[in-house]
């Protein structure tokens, strides 16, 4: 179960990275945060890092958020690790339960931002392959459109129908199943 | 390669375009946390959305329980819809699904155990099943490499079932509101080995049509056929917990009293290597809590004990923290236990009896 990167701790704790945004702004961050990024993480692997890691797609703007989140949920994929491996202190456990509801917090109030700030966070996670706020992100899409109409979906977020009326009809015909 | 996997290299643009700047392997990652019927019904939205629900590789959520609140929706019309579904969809590879039914007519059981095939047929790794209503019926043995993670929800399982032993790649399991059942279709002992099994959650109801006849009320009073005690100890068999005795996390949660004492613990087996365990109060119950005391001592590594006593609610109101006490450390307790947690609702007479039971074995405050 454990994975490259989590094995010494200290160690990935003092390897630092610096992550460069579209607009040339540098951030510099732990190898433990960078490496929920599996993208990062392959690169890290490779030995491509020097020099820092240019992100051409990902703006400062954005960057700055997912290392926000990146940031929390290292601490939190740290503290798992440590807890299924061994107890060094039951004190530590007591801190578990409450991490895990102030991460969720964390979570819910991350997604309070405007729709094109969700979908670029949307982007930046698919680009940089970070599973964790995938999910995050695109659920909460999911649920705005949970229970919706197409035309409502489409009005909510202005998907322009190129289906001519025949092309339309002809599907719902073919998935006339999932209309009833 | 596969679309999902185009998708990921392209370039990103800017999220102020919408929904359209996303690149079709996000669409289908949405689409597979909306419900089935929504996510299908996205193929009207544009020339773009018209094959994409095919490829929600993330999730599928099959739900064949009628809604009272929408007499349009009949039975067979939910059950027709999953069938459609599924050969529309075909065989694109699936990490999770969930399907929900009810045995609500002679046909289910056909149904159910299509649905499941293929859904195994597009290798996916985490399933769950959930029954809504407690019905008798077969369900065929899973086969899969791609198995990781099996929940069962208010299923009767037969033996037949149960044998996982072809599903080698099962780390987790879960059997909540479960009954067990000895048939005569197959005498394989269950769970045979599933070596990279480790953690699971089981719920042994009390409640449910077949309850433990031992129950007060029940007139029979013949353990031997209660469904509950029966099989998970049957003539020496020890069904369930021999097979899961190499796990190295448990959750027991007994809604029932009685369900317990129906069982053998002479005869529970060594869980060698148990590192965290919870259970809940039908497990800690005086005289001398023997249950609790057996389990101890037949949990050698156990590190980290957790104990929810009557408190039904994911978020307890009291939470105790134990510790061993080193320097007096009872024998029958492992080497290792260093973490004990007690949740409850109130410290009333009932809890106040476990933790002086703890304090007997030196576990305390």
């Amino acid at each position: 179960m454990a994975s490259a990167g989590s094995g010494d701790e200290k160690a990935a704790a003092a390897a630092m990275i610096t992550l460069i945004s579209s607009d040339n702004e540098k951030f510099e961050v732990t190898e433990a945060t960078a490496t929920l990024s599996q993208t990062i993480r392959h690169m890290i692997e490779d030995g491509c890092t020097d020099g820092g890691v240019p992100l051409p797609n990902v703006t400062s703007k954005i960057l700055a958020r997912v290392i926000e989140y990146c940031k929390k949920h290292a601490t939190a994929a740290a503290g798992e690790e440590g807890s299924s491996s061994s107890f060094s202190d039951a004190a530590f456990l007591e801190v578990d339960r409450a991490f895990l509801e102030e991460l969720e917090e964390f979570d819910d109030a991350f997604l309070e931002v405007d729709r094109a700030t969700l979908f670029d966070l949307i982007l930046a996670a698919n680009y940089l392959d970070i599973k964790g706020l995938l999910n995050l992100t695109c659920q909460k899409v999911a649920d705005s459109v949970k229970g919706k109409t197409p035309e409502q979906i489409r009005e909510m977020y202005n998907i322009v129908n190129d289906l001519t009326p025949e092309e339309e009809a002809e599907i719902r015909r073919e998935t006339q199943w999932a209309f009833e | 390669m596969a679309p999902w996997e185009i998708a990921k290299k392209a370039p990103v643009a800017s999220g102020s375009n919408g929904m359209d700047a996303l690149p079709d392997g996000v669409l289908e990652h949405i689409l597979g946390f909306l419900p089935a019927p929504e996510a299908v019904r996205t193929c009207v939205l544009a020339c773009r959305w018209r094959h994409l629900w095919r490829f929600a590789t993330g999730g599928l959520h099959i739900n064949s329980v009628p809604d009272h609140t929408k007499p349009s929706a009949s039975y067979e019309k939910l059950l027709q819809f999953a069938d459609h579904l599924l050969e529309h969809r075909g065989h694109a590879p699936l990490e999770t699904c969930e399907l929900r039914f009810v045995i609500g007519c002679p046909d289910a059981e056909l149904y159910v155990n299509r649905w499941i095939q293929h859904v195994v047929m597009c290798k996916v790794q985490m399933l769950r099943l959930s029954n809504t209503y407690h019905g008798w019926f077969q369900l065929d043995p899973l086969v899969s490499e791609h198995l990781m993670s099996l929940e069962l929800v208010g299923l009767m399982l037969t033996s037949r079932f149960c044998d996982l032993s072809n599903c080698p790649a099962l780390e987790h399991l879960e059997f909540d509101d479960c009954n067990f059942s000895y048939d005569n279709w197959c005498r394989t002992p269950v769970f045979q080995s599933v070596p990279l099994l480790q953690e699971a959650f089981v719920r042994v109801t009390g409640v449910s049509p077949d309850c433990c006849c031992d129950e007060p009320g029940h007139e029979d009073g013949n353990v031997e056929d209660c469904f509950s005690c029966y099989n998970i100890e049957h003539h020496n068999k020890r069904l369930l917990l021999h097979g899961l005795s190499q796990l190295v996390n448990l959750s027991m949660i007994a809604e029932s009293r009685k369900v317990i004492l129906g069982w053998d613990l002479n005869h529970w087996p060594r869980f060698n290597n148990l590192k965290t365990l919870l259970l809940n109060d039908c497990w800690c119950v005086d005289p001398k809590f023997h249950a609790l005391t057996c389990i101890l001592k037949h949990s050698p590594l156990l590190e980290k004990l957790t104990l929810e006593l009557f408190s039904k609610e994911p978020k307890h109101k009291m939470e105790i923290f134990g510790r061993c006490n080193p320097m007096e450390r009872s024998p029958a307790i492992s080497q290792h236990l260093k973490s004990i947690e007690v949740n409850c609702e109130v410290v009333d007479k009932d809890v106040q009896n476990v933790l002086r039971f703890l304090c007997t074995i030196n576990i305390c405050k």
